[in-house]
């Protein structure tokens, strides 16, 4: 039997508990629909988001809200200047045993399935270094031992874009290896009465794992499964290719302000997130609205623009519009004289 | 693959609708140009050359030529649909999620008749459609240039300065001619015969074959009538002498002494012959003629009768001498029984008339045989002799005054009795 003709089941079979968790997570964080997919989307890819916004926002909550929901592991590092490796990937320390003292590794707190954290443009690169292997390879390495992280194993990060003073930008690599970077934006004075009214401390309701750790996991083993067209790959790598300036195919906006455009990690970044969206959305196929769709949480953080674009005030939103609106869903353009 | 089928139902259709459009984006420009070339040719040899109009619709040959140019362009160029290429189309058409792609890559993920049933109840209304006003944009201007091109009468031709001339020299001798024999025609006539010559001048784009018939047919007609009016005349005048030979042997010296049904018989016999003569002859002197009758009804007496018809006599005399048109039996100056000397004769350059062409022959021993002689058009202007060009057989010289020189030259065949009549055939 191929592959193919048991996944519509398992998909229509995945769509209950995705739905609860998305529901109860629009009850931890609220009017963020939007945020929430796109989250729950790069978990179901792999994938590690970073979480940008201003504090006091509910990004901590969010994540915190998605871990229990999940029944997951979960784990908090306050990302500091002074925080070391070693405070995150674990070590050895000595420890006498039966008359005997050996080095015995003390995990860190990367070895869980979630791990927050926050602030992470505070610590030095040296620190935001020691989460490159287990973010791409979901290991640790330390004094030549590497041990395999928790499955699933995902970073979600948090970074703050104001108070930049004594901060260390992320490097193009780690960022390069976040599937999604979202923007956590103010919520409206409505919903902003809501909270003030319904959460005295501001704490979230507490709510009831929706998903178990097997679910989960099976999850992401499905959107493996989820295939994806020629067509719609095409289409993924055209995009791609329309965000490096030297491409035939890129905007002016590109060409003048994108110094450098998205890496094939990009694009591998961007067909897993349209499979994962496709599972949500019960399909078992990937399709083009989901790829525009996810277009900019993939590549907002892997453009690099150069000085002009700050001088003259043009931001990634821009060259990623225009890249969305020069490259077509066709690969070929329907011809002169015909509408649809 | 089966479920496939489902989709070519869709996708067939879909190919035919827009490589269709991709053949005829790729042949437009061509084609418009083409049109172009062909209204603007038609409409230049329509105003420079109007005779030669027609051969403008040969362009026409071009359009499957650019038809044919334009699919093998696009065929290298790739730009016809393929398969995938549609399904994507479709694809979007339908949901945008792949969907359709997916199921013609993969038919069990899709499976069933229902969906592609859905898929084609779905995007077949939405279809891509031909944009009418992207093509009437190019279209419409090019089609209205043709149509003007079409509709754009050729230019009239010009008359050209050399048949005005040869057909003013043809028809001046008539109107001198008339002018001649105005006592012996009637006015009807004259003015008949001026309308007739008017009406052969009106083409003067080129003197045809069919124009010097007419003028020759003219001139007889003119010469007839002038023949018909002076024998009037001269019959007039022998009745004349009839009657004033019958009163001189009357011996009467008195209208007394005449009796007078002689007398009435004599007034009969004027009146029948002026009766004859009426309408053969000029107005004025018909009406002179009828004023000296009456003077005559009015004689008192047989001598005053006898002076009015020796008046008559004299006049009738003057009449026949001013409308005769008889030669002086110069050369060139013959007259109505001398062939048509009085017409101007010009020879010149040879006039090329229609259907008319040279052709070089052969001769044997260098003679020229009378079966040879083949009569291809008239020279109209002054001839230049050539001795050392032409075989003495065929222009000797011109310019004689007795016309008994040998001289044989071409002549057409309205000519052929006017010759022939010249030389006493």
């Amino acid at each position: 039997m191929d592959s193919s003709d048991a996944i519509k089941p398992r998909i229509e079979e995945m769509q209950k508990p995705i739905r609860n968790l998305l529901d109860s997570l629009n009850q931890v964080i609220l009017d963020k629909e939007s945020l929430v997919l796109d989250l729950v989307t790069g978990v179901l890819a792999g994938g590690h988001v970073l979480l940008e916004g201003l504090p006091g926002l509910g990004k901590t909550e969010l994540v915190k809200g998605f871990s229990r929901l999940c029944s997951i592991g979960f784990n908090r590092v306050q990302f500091t200047p002074d925080l070391l490796p070693s405070d995150i990937t674990g070590s050895f320390i000595l420890q006498q045993k039966e008359g005997q003292r050996e080095f015995v590794f003390q995990e860190g707190p990367v070895f869980t399935n979630v791990l927050l954290g926050d602030e992470i443009n505070r610590a030095s690169p040296k620190t935001q270094s020691a989460l490159l292997e287990a973010m791409q390879e979901r290991s640790v390495t330390v004094m030549g031992e590497t041990r395999a992280l928790p499955s699933p194993f995902f970073v979600i990060a948090t970074q703050n874009p104001i108070e930049l003073e004594g901060t260390y930008p992320l490097p193009e690599a780690q960022v390069d290896r976040f599937l999604f970077k979202l923007h956590l934006t103010r919520p409206a004075s409505r919903v902003l009465s809501d909270i003030v009214r319904d959460r005295v401390n501001g704490a979230p309701p507490t709510l009831e794992p929706v998903l178990t750790l097997d679910q989960l996991r099976a999850a992401i083993a499905l959107v493996h499964d989820i295939y994806v067209s020629e067509a719609v790959s095409n289409y993924i790598a055209r995009l791609v290719e329309a965000t490096h300036p030297d491409s035939p195919d890129a905007p002016e906006s590109v060409r003048k302000y994108v110094r450098y455009g998205g890496s094939p990690r990009a694009a591998i970044a961007l067909g897993a997130s349209a499979r994962a969206r496709s599972l949500i959305l019960g399909r078992p196929q990937a399709g083009f609205d989901s790829v525009r769709d996810l277009f900019g949480a993939v590549m907002n953080h892997r453009l690099i623009l150069d000085y002009s674009a700050r001088i003259d005030g043009v931001g990634v939103d821009r060259a990623m519009a225009d890249v969305l609106s020069a490259v077509d869903e066709y690969s070929k353009p329907l011809p002169a004289g015909v509408k649809e | 693959m089966t479920e496939n089928r489902g989709l070519r139902s869709l996708v067939r259709p879909f190919s035919r609708r827009l490589n269709l459009v991709v053949w005829v984006n790729a042949s437009l420009g061509w084609t418009l140009g083409v049109a172009g070339l062909y209204a603007t040719a038609l409409i230049a040899l329509k105003v420079a050359f109007p005779e030669g109009a027609r051969y403008a619709h040969a362009l026409l040959a071009l359009f499957p030529v650019v038809l044919v140019a334009g699919w093998i362009a696009a065929r290298r160029r790739g730009a016809f649909f393929r398969t995938t290429e549609i399904l994507e189309i479709a694809d979007r058409l339908y949901r945008n999620d792949g969907s359709v792609t997916a199921s013609y890559e993969q038919p069990r993920l899709m499976s069933g008749p229902d969906f592609f049933a859905e898929v084609k109840g779905e995007v077949w209304p939405r279809r891509p459609r031909l944009d009418a006003r992207h093509y009437g944009k190019r279209i419409l201007p090019v089609l209205l240039y043709c149509g003007i091109a079409l509709v754009l009468p050729p230019r009239p031709p010009t008359p050209t300065q050399q048949a005005e001339e040869i057909l003013a020299a043809l028809t001046e001798p008539l109107y001198e001619k008339i002018e001649e024999s105005q006592p012996l025609l009637s006015e009807e006539q004259r003015e008949e015969l001026i309308e007739e010559i008017q009406a052969i001048s009106e083409n003067n784009l080129a003197v045809t074959r069919e124009q010097w018939e007419a003028i020759e047919d003219l001139e007889k007609r003119i010469d007839d009538a002038a023949k018909l009016g002076e024998n009037a005349l001269s019959e007039l005048a022998t009745k004349v002498d009839e009657i004033s030979s019958r009163l001189d042997s009357s011996g009467a010296t008195s209208a007394t002494q005449m009796s007078s049904p002689e007398m009435q018989e004599m007034m009969n016999d004027l009146a029948d012959l002026m009766k004859n003569a009426e309408g053969r002859l000029s107005r004025p002197f018909e009406g002179n003629l009828q004023g000296m009758m009456e003077g005559m009804r009015s004689a008192m007496s047989p001598g005053d009768l006898g002076d009015r018809l020796d008046d008559l006599r004299s006049r009738l005399s003057e009449m026949l001498d001013e409308g005769s048109l008889s030669g002086d039996g110069a050369a060139g100056r013959g007259g109505i029984d001398r062939g048509r000397g009085d017409a101007l004769l010009v020879l010149g350059e040879e006039q090329t008339l229609d259907g008319a062409a040279y052709e070089e022959k052969q001769l044997a021993n260098k003679y020229l045989s009378p079966d040879d002689l083949v009569s291809l058009g008239i020279t109209p202007i002054e001839p230049k002799p050539d001795p050392g060009r032409f075989s003495p057989g065929t222009v000797r010289e011109f310019g004689s005054e007795t016309g008994s020189e040998v001289s044989r030259t071409r002549i057409s065949p309205g000519q052929k009795d006017v010759v022939g009549k010249y030389f006493g055939e």
